[in-house]
């Protein structure tokens, strides 16, 4: 039984008698649980933050950024239980639950409808998977999941950056219903699925009064080239859209994206264009069109074993001041050097600029044009 | 592998494939983890509680107490802990996140400057481990952890009664931050970190303006007694510092403390002292806190523990407390004043409610508060009431918050979108207690005004936001 110095002090004086602490095994114990092949995973997400020049009240406002300038951060905690399916299994079945603790857990977003609030506390997805034997066998996913068009993901350590694009800050980020995939070849693939909204709330309806048949609607495609294109053998590239209730609207996102080995071995570049829109529509009262997108490009270097170099260069634009400005470009430049064991150390640097004139950053009051961020992550992965 | 008997019947008559269930196996399994040596390890800590005497309104504040747990059956948490501790290696790398879950999470206070509530759960600790080899090695914490000072701990079940002593209740609790622990040789260990904060909300901010420059900064020293000073071997001396910005107070402050366990020449019986110091900056009066802890074993299974604190607050008042034995004199409930004035502070990010943001709500009702550091502002109002009337949020305690009405960012949408375009917004409180209120209004043309509150200490108060035509 581990326990602090402090407390281990206290039990040798004898002032904690801990009855139960001294009664525990001291050998580690395996975990039961009701099915094999169960397994616990996740990550602890941290961050040092300084957003550079005196102030913070206007910050870049891409998405995960609320809260976290000039200071150290907990950004979440993941804990994952998941019985993946078996890929030897025809009628294969499993369970994946994706919990996650901390501020960002306010963030997602994904709290269901009887929610009274977020408490640092979220289900990111939590699904039963089922696969049936029709060719070459199509899986299911049946509850809460995470979306299936965009560059970027919701797990910050499975990003090449920290900070999160404007292309992923106007993507889905989860869905409710059920979601198919199969993969036609090793070139070729495709997702589509159903589901309640545009998400990311839990049990979402769309329009009370047309939840029944009012639904949202998703598919993507994903291409891979083959091992006979040469040096770009295994690159991807992706498409997708998704239909439905939206906070505001009736909303439809567009994505389509590509990752692209080059004939320099160690370098690898990929770029990625979000577009989401509402048209103009009646609610219950009258609804303005509105849009917003952004295009990103990415490349990825890796100087040594232990070291990589990550770029990205992006520029937004919306009818409002979604970002802070209609326009909106940012560069961000990461180096990753894996020191540890199982732990993500890397440091960033992040410019935005308003394109549009504006000066939505600074403090007091919005006075600057441009936002300089530099910042360490820490992030250990079990 | 056991079924009900419906489930048998329904599988009988071929409604229901089982495909799952009839390959589960008939024995418990181990989990599987990623990594070796993860461990899930807690407790779940109940008990019941008589105070003597009828009413239980006005009761000593210490922390973890207080009327929620008098004259009933509690459960007061359950702690679960995943961690991977460090191992002998140079590099070593581990983590630990402890969660809490149950009425005491709320207690707990460490619910992020995002969340709206803490719904029974909190993050107790979360941080990743790492050790630097530098010397003996300097291990390291990076994330949200338990404060270096202190006689007993936030667990119950580790410390040597139940309740908690006034100095526990005094002292800092949590920090989000980097602290470094080195051991010098087994009789020297010190430790000192730099947080955001006293604590302990994660991510929380110091001074709205300085959160740049200001941190929390802390340090502590532990000396423990070789095998050759005879019956005093083991014995420990401990004191720590924390010096910061506190939310809760809302003011600079600095914890000092300084404790001891001592073994004696008597078999079964051990002595500790405690002394606590809270200097509130530019505030009167002393808070402090001293504590004589004594522990005899009397069998293998059976052992008695006594404490007896003597508590001064800033209010000049005293309290005697005696555990288990109990006396206790004068100790008014916390001032009801809130004692700072408010003035409108522009210093909030801006969130631009979007029908493409992720951090939009739900669509019609459940409209997300969010609160930033030291800010609490609903995102957007709800569309189905007029005037446009934010979710309810709570406030507990002491503290502020910050209304907003700029006309051309959050709420801009909306607005356009009702054709409404409201003049002022103002503060209500829906339920107004004896000793609770709330001031301030909040001007639409203006930007963040800082809104006061004193609300009672162990009761979350419901405000929301409403704008007036």
């Amino acid at each position: 039984m581990k326990m602090n110095p402090w407390t281990t002090a206290l039990v040798g004086a004898g002032l904690v008698s801990l009855p139960a602490m001294a009664i525990a095994e001291e050998s580690h114990n395996a975990v039961l649980t009701a099915l094999s092949a169960t397994t616990l995973s996740g990550y602890v997400d941290t961050s040092a933050q300084w957003n550079l020049g005196s102030g913070n009240g206007f910050t870049p406002n891409y998405v995960y950024s609320n809260g976290k300038a000039d200071g150290f951060n907990l950004n979440v905690v993941k804990l994952v239980v998941e019985r993946p399916v078996a890929e030897s299994d025809a009628w294969g079945a499993g369970y994946k639950v994706d919990l996650w603790a901390g501020p960002d857990a306010n963030v997602i977003g994904t709290r269901s409808v009887l929610a009274d609030g977020a408490g640092d506390f979220a289900v990111k997805q939590a699904y039963v998977a089922l696969r049936a034997p029709v060719g070459n066998g199509l899986n299911f996913k049946v509850g809460t999941w995470d979306t299936i068009v965009g560059y970027e993901v919701s797990d910050a350590p499975s990003n090449p950056n920290f900070t999160r694009s404007y292309g992923y800050s106007i993507e889905p980020v989860a869905h409710t219903g059920v979601l198919a995939s199969y993969e036609f070849c090793s070139a070729f693939s495709a997702s589509v699925g159903v589901a309640n909204t545009f998400g990311p709330s839990i049990n979402e309806r769309a329009f009370p009064t047309k939840a029944e048949s009012y639904k949202t609607y998703i598919g993507a495609l994903t291409l891979t080239a083959p091992e006979d294109w040469g040096f770009l053998a295994g690159s991807t590239l992706s498409g997708g859209v998704c239909n439905g209730l939206g906070s505001g609207g009736v909303q439809t996102h567009w994505y389509v994206g590509a990752v692209l080995n080059t004939p320099v071995e160690k370098l690898k570049v990929g770029a990625a264009y979000d577009y989401s829109g509402i048209s103009e529509q009646d609610l219950g009262g009258p609804i303005e069109a509105s849009y917003a997108n952004a295009i990103a490009g990415y490349a990825s270097f890796a100087l040594t074993e232990k070291m990589t170099l990550f770029g990205r260069g992006e520029y937004t634009t919306s009818d409002q001041p979604l970002f802070g400005a209609t326009k909106v470009f940012a560069a961000t430049a990461t180096l990753q050097y894996d020191l540890w064991a199982n732990v993500l150390s890397r440091l960033e640097f992040r410019w935005d600029h308003a394109a549009d004139g504006s000066k939505p950053y600074g403090d007091p009051g919005e006075t600057k044009g441009n936002s300089y961020i530099l910042l360490a992550n820490i992030a250990y992965k079990f | 592998m056991k079924f009900n008997k419906w489930t048998v019947g329904l599988a009988a008559v071929g409604l229901v494939s089982l495909a799952s269930a009839a390959k589960a196996e008939e024995k418990a399994n181990m989990v599987q983890t990623a990594l070796s040596s993860t461990t899930i390890s807690g407790y779940v800590d109940t008990s019941a509680q008589w105070n003597f005497g009828t009413g239980n309104e006005n009761l000593p504040p210490y922390k973890f107490g207080g009327s929620s747990k008098a004259d009933g059956f509690n459960l007061n948490v359950v702690q679960l802990r995943v961690e991977r501790a460090l191992d002998e290696s140079e590099w070593a790398a581990g983590y630990r996140v402890d969660l809490w879950a149950g009425p005491d999470a709320n207690t707990l206070n460490t619910w992020s400057t995002l969340a709206d509530g803490t719904a029974d759960f909190a993050i107790r600790q979360a941080y990743v481990a790492l050790r630097t080899p530098v010397g003996n090695g300097i291990d390291w914490k990076v994330g949200v952890f338990d404060s270096v000072l202190g006689y007993e701990s936030v667990e119950s079940p580790n410390n040597p009664n139940f309740t908690r002593s006034y100095g526990h209740s005094i002292e800092p609790q949590t920090h989000t931050g980097v602290l470094g622990t080195y051991q010098f040789s087994d009789l020297i260990r010190a430790s000192a970190g730099v947080a955001n904060t006293y604590g302990p909300w994660i991510n929380d901010r110091a001074w709205d303006t300085k959160a740049e420059s200001y941190k929390t900064y802390m340090g502590s020293l532990a000396l423990t007694a070789p095998d050759e000073f005879g019956f005093l071997a083991g014995s420990t001396l401990y004191a720590g510092i924390v010096n910061g910005f506190s939310s809760g107070l809302q003011e600079n402050a600095t914890s000092y403390y300084v404790g001891a366990t001592l073994a004696t020449p008597v078999t079964g019986l051990r002595l500790g002292g405690a002394l606590d110091v809270l200097d509130v900056h530019h505030e009167g009066g002393e808070t402090w806190s001293v504590a004589g802890y004594a522990s005899f074993q009397a069998t293998e299974k059976l052992s008695f523990h006594g404490r007896a604190e003597y508590l001064k607050d800033r209010a000049t008042s005293r309290s005697w407390v005696w555990t288990p034995t109990r006396f206790w004199a004068s100790l008014p409930r916390p001032s009801m004043t809130c004692g700072k004035t408010f003035s409108a502070v522009s210093n909030c990010a801006g969130i631009t409610p979007s029908v493409a943001t992720k951090r939009s709500g739900p669509t019609s009702s459940a409209i997300p508060i969010v609160r930033t550091p030291g800010c609490w502002r609903a995102t957007s109002f709800t569309s189905s009431k007029l005037p446009p009337q934010s979710n309810p949020f709570h406030v507990r305690g002491r503290g502020f918050f910050y209304a907003h009405s700029h006309p051309k960012r959050r709420w801009r949408f909306l607005y356009r979108k009702n054709k409404i375009r409201p003049t002022r917004s103002k503060i209500l409180i829906h339920r107004i207690p004896a000793k609770s209120f709330l001031q301030g209004t909040c001007d639409i043309n203006k930007k963040w005004h800082r809104i006061c509150y004193c609300a009672e200490p162990d009761v979350f108060e419901t405000v929301s936001m409403m704008a007036k035509n």
